[in-house]
């Protein structure tokens, strides 16, 4: 699940990390993998459950399950 | 636990694997962000255990929050057995006597007090006592002492006992005077203050000494005499002159007066009141010097008995 506000972004329930810098998320989640692209992403909060993404986004895909 | 985290920073390259690990062990991440070639971020203090399982290299760097100020106390060992005997002398303190005060004008009973609460194991650094104890011991005292204290209170507030008594006064018995009031000089009724009797002056009435002021006799509406007791006073103006002389000494005439008028002052009774004051005369002989002053008083002129008896003015 992505929830999505004016400060941060939200993902609930992710498999994995698979890429990350400060332009780029690529997060595994159960069915699809999501993109997120943008400026200056940063972690703000990791759990086991729970990813807290903080910056400037610009796009958001969903991608089917192949990297 | 929100009240300490430690921050940590690990290579670039090892951050999917700390990420792993973080995820496998339910280490919580917070502000994750990149500095340089390294990745910085804070974990809880209370899992800097879980994080020593990571087999790969992470390096610690400081500790934000109270537990920083806790694990720096934690490295004086003396301070942290101050801090320990601090509190452990404070709850103790709050269930002793830390000092026993005893508010009453009599210095023998105060003592003979100090001396029962001793007995019944009250004193400085002995444990504060219940309500029933106190009031146990507030009915002793009141029998041990009922002849010589009116009003006892015991209590406590903090860590101090206190006793408060007020001693016992004796009540004058009165007996009743039926005599009547007489006035003992010359006056005109100022005032009349009579608690019993039968005023027979009103203000302003000019009276005689001897005159009758407050009688023991009513005359009740079926015309049946009773005496009653006479207790009152009665305040009237008086006219008075005063003289007085000093020996002539060729002092300072203010001065002179000065002194005769104090002289003159002194011979005055002392429970009137000046209502006027007039000079009428000051006059300087060879020898001596003489101050005549009128006075105007008001004074008590009543008295009890009869005319011939000794109390009235002569």
């Amino acid at each position: 699940m992505v929830v999505i506000n004016e400060q941060q972004i939200c993902v609930h329930d992710y498999q994995k990390v698979l890429m990350m810098d400060a332009h780029f998320f690529k997060i595994q989640m159960p069915h699809y993998i999501l993109n997120i692209r943008g400026q200056d992403i940063q972690i703000e909060y990791y759990d086991q459950k729970e990813i807290r993404l903080k910056g400037s986004v610009k796009v958001i895909e969903y991608d089917e399950d192949r990297l | 636990m929100k009240i300490g985290y430690d921050l940590y920073h690990i290579q670039e390259e090892l951050i999917y694997e700390l990420l792993e690990y973080a995820k496998t062990k339910k280490v919580r991440l917070i502000h994750l962000r990149k500095k340089d070639d390294m990745y910085q971020f804070y974990i809880p203090t209370y899992q800097r255990y879980l994080l020593k399982g990571l087999s790969y290299p992470v390096q610690y760097l400081k500790t934000e929050g109270l537990w920083k100020y806790i694990f720096f106390l934690s490295k004086q060992y003396l301070n942290i057995i101050g801090v320990l005997v601090f509190f452990i002398s404070v709850l103790i303190s709050s269930f002793l006597i830390f000092d026993v005060r005893i508010k009453g004008t009599m210095t023998e009973v105060n003592e003979d007090m100090k001396v029962s609460l001793k007995n019944e194991n009250i004193d400085i650094m002995k444990p504060l006592q219940s309500y029933e104890k106190l009031n146990e011991i507030l009915l002793h005292f009141k029998e041990l002492y009922k002849d010589q204290v009116e009003y006892i209170n015991i209590y406590q507030t903090g860590s101090v006992f206190h006793i408060e008594y007020t001693k016992r006064t004796q009540e004058e018995v009165k007996e009743d005077d039926y005599r009547n009031i007489y006035a003992k000089k010359d006056g005109m009724i100022q005032s009349l203050d009579v608690k019993s009797g039968l005023s027979v002056v009103k203000k302003n009435d000019y009276v005689k000494k001897g005159d009758l002021l407050v009688e023991n006799t009513i005359i009740s509406t079926q015309n049946k005499t009773k005496i009653i007791p006479v207790e009152g006073h009665v305040y009237a103006y008086t006219f008075n002159q005063y003289e007085a002389s000093i020996p002539d000494v060729k002092q300072d005439s203010a001065e002179a007066f000065y002194e005769l008028l104090l002289k003159i002052r002194s011979q005055l009774p002392t429970q009137a009141v000046i209502d006027k004051e007039n000079v009428l005369q000051m006059t300087r002989t060879r020898s001596k010097i003489t101050l005549k002053m009128h006075y105007t008083l008001i004074e008590d002129i009543a008295v009890k008995g009869e005319e011939n008896e000794e109390n009235l003015e002569t």
